[in-house]
């Protein structure tokens, strides 16, 4: 067999950094002394990782700055602002998911699973503008982005409809003016592909004047596939029947499997990724801050709409979590990731009513 | 210190002190060294980095003056003599989760310090940015060298570091 890879472009294939990856899967396909040196190169990685990372503790991300906006007029209503936090917790991935192509999912190689959370501070209107915000002009997207939820009858109904044991608050944690009961909802599990077209992009590129932007042919028809499984939602209070929406009181709790992602096609997650992320017309910040996640391949970006909502970070239940607070105080809500889960509880309470609801839930 | 920009300097250490503080307390193990550390790398940023170009060539900047002077202190008989008398006393912070295992875990640490430093320079960092979540990327900005030797250093500073490293529990 010749051309066998060299050892430095196989350990980037190793690491998903090397450019030719769709030859070195073939070529490994075929040639068992590579196929070794891999495994070799592979164990003599994973032992030097181990060892280095116990020298010290991974840094603990800095805080993100809360930007003051001032007090502004909104239409959104509190319950709209908690299920904004709930959506955040559970759907998430979605929006940031199929925009940044670090979110997509394979249906049957998962090369991305949600594992930690990262905030990532976005201007709506700057990403709405930009190529993230209309991936449809440059190829398709398909599958259902919002599912409707659908209402079951039971904690035993809802769990066996999502797949897991749905766990619950203690009712004691329970800010007072809740119902003790809550309705159980599922939100279905669902897919979001988008498929890149080369003549749609050319096209696009032209007319915002980048016709120079230069596309690997390999991307033709390639895939980014995010899959978000089924959410199971407690809610608590309704939002309806009152006319102040400052009157409202409803807390959400959300739950739901890790949201996978990959590529179908002659295209990896980090050619995707890296793809994406390099598109002409993309707000720089936000392209630094998705770039900046250590660990990218398990760490789900949540979009956080910097006007509106401010993120710190916190402990839920005993494990790294994120608080996200209206800034107008609407409502606040705690993502957290834990037990194979995403978890969120969201609601019209203060941080301290919503994180003893959270560390309680069975 | 005058920063060209007081608002996106502060930003830049915010957003980057965490990754750094962590790169640096690889090398020099003690976590206020390392905090030093990265303070005189932003001090020497405003003062002669590269201020007027894109953050990631200034994050790339900070990244490679952190790893020099973190390799400079640990060089360091001096610090690594007090750095040593401090583990012994273990002082409370350290302490917490029992001595037995404070004193493993800085054995250990120890151990894996002794199998880098028998690398070449350039491995060692490579492993060093790699093993802290660095993209080849980044780690080629960093060293100034090309993306394409990243993997070859990579694979051969490993392989080293493994023989090194194994080498202590056998002899």
């Amino acid at each position: 067999m010749v051309n066998h890879p060299d050892e430095g472009t196989l350990r980037a294939w190793i690491d998903g950094e090397a450019p030719e990856s769709a030859q070195i899967e073939a070529h490994l396909g075929e040639c068992a002394t590579c196929r070794d040196d891999a495994a070799v190169m592979r164990e003599n990685a994973g032992l030097a990782g181990d060892a280095i990372r116990q020298l010290a503790p991974v840094g603990a991300r800095p805080r993100l700055r809360v930007v003051e906006t001032p007090p502004a007029r909104r239409s959104s209503s509190r319950w709209r602002v908690a299920a904004a936090g709930l959506a955040a917790a559970l759907a998430l991935g979605v929006v940031v998911g199929t925009s940044d192509g670090r979110t997509a999912a394979a249906s049957f190689l998962a090369q991305f699973r949600s594992q930690s959370i990262q905030p990532i501070t976005i201007d709506p209107n700057a990403i709405g503008g930009s190529p993230l915000g209309q991936l449809g002009r440059l190829g398709t997207v398909s599958g259902d982005h919002s599912p409707r939820p659908e209402t079951v009858g039971s904690l035993a109904d809802l769990s066996a409809k999502v797949g897991f044991a749905v766990r619950q608050p203690n009712p004691t944690t329970l800010p007072s003016g809740l119902p003790a009961t809550p309705v159980y909802r599922v939100i279905p599990a669902h897919e979001l592909r988008f498929t890149f077209d080369e003549a749609k992009a050319r096209a696009y590129f032209a007319e915002i004047g980048r016709s120079n932007v230069v596309v690997p042919p390999k991307f033709n028809g390639a895939s980014l596939v995010v899959s978000v499984p089924a959410a199971a939602v407690l809610q608590y209070g309704s939002p309806n029947g009152q006319s102040d929406p400052r009157s409202v009181k409803a807390l959400l709790i959300g739950q739901s499997g890790e949201i996978t992602a990959g590529t179908e096609g002659n295209v990896t997650l980090d050619e995707m990724r890296d793809f994406l992320l390099g598109l002409p017309g993309l707000p720089p910040d936000v392209v630094r801050q998705l770039r900046d996640v250590r660990d990218w391949r398990t760490t789900l970006p949540l979009p956080i709409p910097a006007d509106q909502v401010s993120s710190q970070q916190t402990t839920v239940a005993g494990g790294p979590g994120l608080l996200l607070v209206e800034r107008h105080g609407l409502g606040n809500a705690l993502v957290w990731q834990g037990g194979g889960r995403v978890n969120g509880v969201a609601g019209t309470f203060d941080a301290g009513q919503l994180q003893r609801v959270a560390d309680s839930l069975r | 210190m005058i920063a060209l920009d007081p608002t996106s300097f502060d930003q830049l250490y915010q957003r980057r002190f965490a990754e750094l503080r962590g790169l640096a307390q690889r090398v020099v193990g003690d976590g206020g060294e390392a905090e030093e550390v990265v303070q005189e790398a932003f001090v020497r940023l405003n003062d002669a980095g590269p201020r007027d170009r894109p953050d990631s060539e200034q994050a790339a900047w900070l990244r490679r003056v952190c790893l020099n002077l973190a390799f400079n202190r640990a060089r360091d008989e001096r610090r690594a003599r007090e750095r040593l008398e401090r583990a012994a006393r273990l002082e409370p912070e350290h302490a917490v989760e029992g001595p037995e295992r404070e004193v493993t875990r800085t054995e250990e640490a120890a151990a894996v310090r002794r199998a880098l430093a028998t690398l070449p320079d350039r491995q060692r960092e490579c492993l060093l940015l790699r093993h802290s979540g660095y993209s080849y990327a980044e780690i080629a900005a960093t060293l100034e060298i090309a993306v394409g030797s990243v993997g070859v250093l990579l694979a051969r500073g490993e392989r080293a570091f493994r023989e090194a490293y194994l080498e202590r529990e056998n002899g």
